[in-house]
């Protein structure tokens, strides 16, 4: 459905020099630094997949999902949609995409969202029957009656995310663009979404950048890992779980403030405190060995044991770089 | 049917706040006031005539566009614009006669209901051809226009364009006879002037309507419409392929 062909992405960016010479120097002799933020990428997504993009700030998946929406040109490579080539302006390719960035809001904040529907409509050439039809649908889904006439910017960030979705929803997308989708919502919200995101049709195909673990592990169902301008892995979400050689995160309380000395600080990571020693353990260790590791045994007063989450095991897979 | 669907849903915005357009409204009334009667004390001379056609024009021709695309550009938001299937150029065109028609309402009407309130007789002035002043006007807004979107755009060159909108402002206010009445310039000057991109905008619009039918008014216009919607079309492709806007 959509193939990315070595796909490469660089900007120029001009550095700027300090102090008063420097705006001198910068106006008459600028220094620009090419920065390759993708190196040639190549892979394709079908129809109906459920595909998360994670890796570490700054390492491409907004360029990544911005080039696949036509918003950047890539400096090299070609996207391909249905066998079609798509560069910037291609209305047909954009009629079949809808996108949400997390940090960009769509949504004027002067009108209310049923009106914001309104100039969608008229923009996307939908007639006023079938615009009335998924207006119901979206509000259905996302929860949205009482809240279509209210001005966008009386909105909680909660109800804004929900419309935010909605509206890239409303032209019926066969490809679905998420961008940091709940970035500032609550758990309670974050499931909300989660849950009406999972109710899309199967035929929708939904692409997720995200920091998130949990929209990742909600959500897709392959992921990429973009790290050192490549994918540097593209797996099945639920491989990538139970593959990973998961640490596990010990607590160890202790009945008084814990000795400072070098085997202590050897091993507890930041999180520990005057009484409670954390500390990451590999998955495959024993109770015996968890013990062993801990000096002042005799000061434990209790010690629990706790996998790390997918959360952990993506940092885990940061830090081998 | 499409364009006037979005039209008309982007003109709603304008009348939001009633405060804000009364307030426009107000303020219109000043500035006509003030300039028609300072310029008529300066030169010994009714200049209401004048300022109340310059004031009509301008509700045609002031657009906020360059530092609508700056801030969009500036703080990202141009990527939703970028994503939807029509392109940026005719986007922002629809989303700016809106915004001339709510400003049509909020400017030039009132001034023009006061004139014929406060003394019908000024409006007599008026002996050019309705037909041609219509063309006139509608060709100084779209000169405006590509003007104004051609300085918005050229943001994606260094990434600010505040002294492209200082500069094509000066050059605006002191040469296409917004603030400067244009009879005041020696007329060898206003020979030049006359034929420069900048008169399309005021002092061809205002011939057209004291002057008996003058075809070589519009076109005059109608050529430097022309050449800026080239230079505006070839500056927009380019920009469209400089965009850069990294970052979630």
């Amino acid at each position: 459905m959509l193939e990315i062909k070595d796909v490469s992405r660089s900007f120029r960016i001009q550095e700027r020099r300090e102090g008063w010479r420097g705006i001198g120097l910068d106006l008459i002799r600028p220094r620009y630094t090419i920065r390759h933020v993708l190196d040639e990428l190549s892979f394709t997504v079908s129809e109906g997949e459920r595909l998360g993009i994670a890796g570490k700030n700054g390492s491409g998946k907004s360029t990544l999902l911005k080039m696949m929406c036509g918003v950047l040109e890539p400096s090299s490579g070609d996207i391909m949609y249905r066998g079609k080539s798509i560069k910037r302006g291609n209305a047909w390719y954009k009629r079949h995409i809808g996108v949400m960035f997390g940090q960009r809001s769509q949504l004027d904040f002067t009108l209310a969202f049923a009106e914001t529907l309104s100039l969608h409509r008229h923009i996307y050439g939908m007639s006023k029957s079938q615009a009335e039809t998924r207006r119901a649908e979206i509000s259905e889904l996302f929860s949205l009656q009482e809240l279509i006439n209210v001005p966008v910017r009386e909105l909680s960030l909660g109800q804004r995310i929900r419309c935010e979705i909605a509206l890239a929803l409303f032209h019926d997308p066969k490809l679905l663009f998420l961008d940091e989708p709940t970035i500032g919502l609550d758990l309670e919200h974050k499931e909300k979404l989660h849950n009406a995101l999972n109710a899309l049709p199967k035929h929708t195909t939904l692409i997720i950048a995200s920091h998130d673990v949990d929209d990742i592990k909600a959500l897709t169902n392959r992921l990429f890992i973009i790290n050192k301008k490549r994918i540097d892995m593209d797996i099945p979400t639920i491989d990538f779980l139970k593959n990973a050689k998961q640490p596990r995160v010990v607590h160890a309380i202790f009945s008084r403030t814990i000795p400072d000395d070098e085997a202590v600080r050897a091993i507890a990571n930041n999180e520990s405190t005057d009484t409670e020693l954390v500390f990451a353990v590999p998955k495959e260790s024993t109770l015996k060995e968890i013990i062993e590791m801990i000096t002042h045994k005799e000061l434990i007063h209790d010690i629990r044991i706790e996998d790390a989450g997918f959360d952990g095991v993506l940092l885990s897979y940061y830090k081998k770089d | 049917m499409r364009v006037l669907g979005l039209v008309s849903v982007y003109c709603k915005k304008e009348f939001y706040f009633p405060i804000a357009s009364l307030m426009l409204i107000i303020n219109t009334f000043i500035v006509f006031i003030i300039q028609s009667s300072l310029w008529g004390k300066i030169l010994n001379s009714n200049y209401e005539f004048y300022f109340a056609l310059v004031m009509f024009i301008s509700s045609f021709t002031s657009f906020s566009t360059e530092r609508d695309i700056a801030g969009e550009y500036q703080d990202g938001t141009i990527s939703v614009q970028l994503v939807k299937p029509l392109p940026f150029m005719s986007l922002r065109l629809v989303s700016d006669i809106a915004q001339v028609l709510a400003a049509f309402i909020l400017r030039a009407l009132p001034v023009l209901i006061l004139l014929m309130v406060w003394h019908i007789d000024v409006l007599y002035e008026f002996r050019g051809s309705p037909a041609q002043f219509a063309v006139s006007v509608l060709l100084a807004s779209c000169m405006s226009w590509l003007l104004a979107y051609t300085i918005g755009i050229a943001v994606v060159y260094s990434g600010s364009n505040e002294g492209l909108i200082q500069a094509k402002n000066l050059i605006v206010m002191l040469l296409s006879g917004a603030a400067i009445p244009y009879t005041v310039f020696p007329e060898a000057i206003l020979n030049i002037l006359r034929f420069s991109p900048f008169a399309v905008l005021y002092i061809l619009p205002y011939e057209a309507a004291t002057q008996k039918s003058n075809p070589g008014i519009v076109l005059t216009q109608l050529f430097w419409v022309t050449v800026m919607f080239f230079v505006a079309w070839g500056v927009n492709r380019n920009a469209m392929k400089r965009i850069v806007c990294a970052g979630g």
